[in-house]
């Protein structure tokens, strides 16, 4: 056993070896399970139902939308969504469960003591407190091009489902993919425009047979134990917004994603009163503005 | 026999009145000037002697002190010529020049006896006015930027011989009366021209109401230059003043356009990415005002701002809070007025197409958040309205329908100014844009009722906004109630102004 020579994590942080009865026995169906698991945060996530949201660095808006979207239903599902804690679909996966006070397991490439990509130290601090943290590799080990790999296969192993929101060419989430389906849980993707090389890996993991999806919920229909009174959210709120709003919000939604200049030209409204009304619409959450477009959110 | 005659030298801005005294006595020929000179003024020795041999008049071979009092201020330029020359001939000519109490000489002597122009006139005719001088003579082709200036008759002359005859009385100069009127021409650049942002044109009216300081956005080609150079167009007219402030930066910076005297419009700068600190803010071993004083009342645009050296920008900070700049030579400091309006643009990553829907972006994740850091800077902070343009397809131009033209937004912004203006009177305040009020000024003129109140708390905590860009939300939002002339700000007026906050908060991957 290496020696833990960093004082600060002796108290926070948890090691469960292999004998212990704490060990989740998904990995046991791994062919080299981890010898052991050094752990900060709530070790009882480990128990419960767990899905994967995993994804290349890389990604669109579209696959950042997938993902965002993703992750905030089933965190308000109650199901603890494991990722790799990389940066990009990994981060925006784990940030938008941690937001939702949603629960969530980070796997890491790397010994607890080094926090790699150093951009996501926020978001690992919040999830030290309100998630777990876990990693097979003792202190010291520095992340590496084969640490990566070789992590997946504990989130493949721990996951009853592993979803691909978008993955771009050889990317790392298609190699949990292809993890997954040896230890045969459930993979799904979603289908990316074809020009796009954002998306080049999830399309061709629905050639190669995994199951694309066409709408976020569909991820549980086949669960009962989902907790469908904070989903509904959006329909309350809007209830309460009148019919310029109503008019603005509807044209977003048919158009998907536009800009306060075209709908002020389709709609003959004026500019600084649709401006107004997108930042309502932003205020209570139906829509987004990024970098001066407009999605509808949901 | 001591003779003396009055010129100015011009260090700052402002020119300080210099007498020349000259003494002529009997000894082996000697020429020296005294008075901290620079070598311009050194070399002026051989000019005057030929000069004044070319105009028909033997140089006196005596032993000839020129003094420059007072003698411990710098002396720099070449308008010491004409001033040293008359005194020589004053004193060795025993000229008596009745008026000499009440003139000031300026000009640059050439070999052959004719008076050269000069640089920096308007400034150094101020201040003979300002100390009572009744006579300005100078060279001819400054004659039209001085007259600018009224209470001073100017006297124009061609050649040492008529300033000689002038003084003696032989001629009578009539004082010079600028036969050109100089009015505001319109630029050819209209914002009817440009297609489409209709909403970056709606920003960028409420930034000239206000003055605030605008950050724009967008990928490669989108038009955000063509936006910034027809900015100046929609601000208010300059006023006599105004324009002959800015005239005296241009005069001794040797720019102003030789038809025309005198800087009407506000100006447009837009340096260079390369530009170094010293052009950018002024200096230099002869200060000279630099990008941000040619800038003064007018326009400061930098384009891509990311390819600018940090130091510039961060030195940038200190002159867009006070408005002027300070400058520190070996011998003394120097302000050059800074006051300008700064417009910066950007594209929002390193290959400019992130979030475009025409191009993908090819940018990797850590391009994106390097690219975000360089933007980060304290100065971001300084900027009150960050815009963001979204890319527009070319069915989307509607050509029949040609949007906001410039003389419009004009009219607008000019309501506005006048609305704003009323209201620093009513209270008793000095006339200034919102952009720069004070946190007690936005705590009086932002008054928010209770809905606004409720609105502005929820956005402070969705949108994750700051302190300091909640203040800023506060002003331009008095900027939009003020362009609808509404006396308290509006929940409308403040969800417009919502839409202009921190870029890096609409960066932020949710």
């Amino acid at each position: 056993m290496t020696k833990n020579n960093n004082s600060k994590f002796n108290e926070q942080y948890i090691k469960i070896e292999m004998d212990n009865p704490k060990y989740p026995i998904e990995l046991l169906a791994l062919k080299n399970p981890p010898k052991q698991l050094h752990c900060i945060g709530n070790v009882d996530l480990l128990y419960g139902h767990k899905f994967a949201i995993v994804g290349s660095r890389k990604f669109s808006t579209y696959g950042r939308r997938i993902t965002r979207d993703m992750s905030n239903f089933l965190s308000k599902s109650g199901i603890t969504i494991i990722s790799g804690l990389a940066m990009g679909i990994d981060a925006i996966a784990h940030e938008n469960s941690v937001e939702n006070i949603g629960s969530t397991i980070a796997v890491l490439g790397c010994g607890l003591d080094s926090i790699y990509p150093s951009s996501n130290k926020n978001i690992r601090k919040k999830i030290e407190e309100y998630g777990l943290v876990i990693t097979e590799y003792d202190f010291g080990t520095k992340p590496s091009k084969w640490t990566f790999p070789q992590r997946n296969r504990i989130i493949a192993a721990l996951s009853e489902k592993i979803i691909v929101t978008e993955a771009g060419n050889n990317s790392g989430a298609c190699i949990t993919a292809e993890l997954g389906v040896e230890l045969g849980k459930e993979v799904y993707t979603f289908a990316h425009n074809i020009y796009s090389q954002h998306g080049i890996g999830s399309n061709k993991l629905i050639k190669d047979g995994i199951t694309p999806l066409f709408s976020i919920d569909e991820i549980l229909k086949d669960y009962t134990m989902v907790n469908f009174s904070q989903i509904n959210h959006i329909e309350t709120a809007s209830s309460k917004i009148s019919d310029e709003e109503l008019a603005i919000l509807n044209y977003i939604q048919l158009n998907g994603e536009t800009t306060c200049d075209s709908i002020s030209q389709k709609l003959n409204i004026s500019i600084d009163k649709v401006s107004s009304i997108t930042t309502i619409l932003e205020l209570k959450g139906l829509i987004e503005n990024y970098l001066g477009r407009i999605f509808a959110i949901k | 026999m001591i003779a003396y005659t009055y010129t100015a030298s011009l260090i700052t801005m402002d020119a300080d009145i210099t007498t020349i005294e000259v003494n002529i006595s009997k000894g082996l020929p000697y020429f020296h000037i005294i008075g901290l000179t620079d070598t311009i003024i050194k070399e002026s020795l051989e000019r005057i002697k030929t000069a004044i041999s070319n105009s028909n008049i033997d140089f006196p071979m005596c032993r000839i002190i020129v003094n420059l009092a007072p003698a411990d201020k710098q002396k720099r330029g070449n308008h010491y010529d004409l001033g040293i020359a008359m005194a020589i001939l004053f004193s060795y000519m025993n000229i008596d020049y009745k008026d000499n109490d009440n003139t000031i000489f300026f000009g640059e002597l050439s070999l052959n006896g004719k008076v050269n122009p000069i640089q920096g006139i308007i400034s150094m005719i101020i201040s003979a006015k300002n100390a009572g001088f009744k006579y300005a003579v100078i060279p001819e082709e400054n004659a039209d930027e001085a007259t600018m200036i009224e209470g001073i008759k100017i006297i124009p002359i061609k050649t040492l011989n008529e300033c000689i005859s002038f003084c003696l009385g032989n001629t009578k100069i009539k004082p010079y009366i600028m036969k050109k009127t100089f009015t505001n021409k319109n630029s050819s650049l209209d914002y009817a021209n440009v297609y489409g942002h209709e909403s970056t044109k709606r920003g960028l009216i409420i930034a000239a109401a206000g003055r605030h300081n605008i950050l724009l956005c967008g990928n490669p080609g989108i038009g955000k230059t063509m936006l910034a150079k027809r900015f100046p167009g929609i601000l208010p007219y300059l006023s006599f003043q105004e324009q002959i402030d800015i005239t005296k930066i241009y005069s001794i910076s040797n720019m102003l356009d030789k038809d025309l005297p005198i800087v009407l419009n506000r100006p447009f700068r837009s340096p260079h990415n390369n530009i170094t600190k010293t052009s950018l803010l002024g200096g230099g071993t002869i200060p000279k005002p630099g990008e941000i004083s040619l800038a003064h009342l007018g326009v400061l645009f930098l384009d891509e701002i990311t390819n600018f050296s940090s130091e510039c920008l961060q030195l940038l900070r200190q002159p867009l809070e006070d408005g002027y700049i300070n400058i520190t030579r070996n011998r003394q400091t120097i302000s050059f007025p800074a006051n300008f309006q700064l417009i910066v643009a950007t594209n929002p990553c390193k290959c400019g197409y992130l979030g475009s829907k025409n191009h993908e972006c090819t940018c990797s994740t850590r391009d994106i958040v390097n690219f975000q850091n360089k933007l980060s800077a304290p100065l971001l902070d300084r900027i009150d309205m960050h815009i963001s343009m979204p890319d527009i397809k070319l069915q989307e131009i509607n050509r029949k329908n040609k949007g906001m033209s410039t003389s419009e937004m004009k009219e607008m912004v000019d309501k506005a100014i006048r609305f704003s203006n009323y209201r620093c009177k009513k209270y008793k305040l000095p006339v200034k844009p919102n952009a720069n009020l004070s946190n007690k000024e936005i705590e009086l003129f932002c008054k928010l009722d209770e809905e606004t109140k409720k609105l502005v708390e929820n956005a402070y905590n969705t949108m994750k906004l700051s302190l300091r860009s909640y203040m800023k939300i506060l002003k331009v939002a008095r900027t939009i109630a003020d362009l609808e002339e509404s006396e308290n700000i509006k929940s409308t007026h403040l969800l417009q102004a919502l839409q202009y906050r921190n870029i890096t908060d609409l960066y932020r991957v949710k």
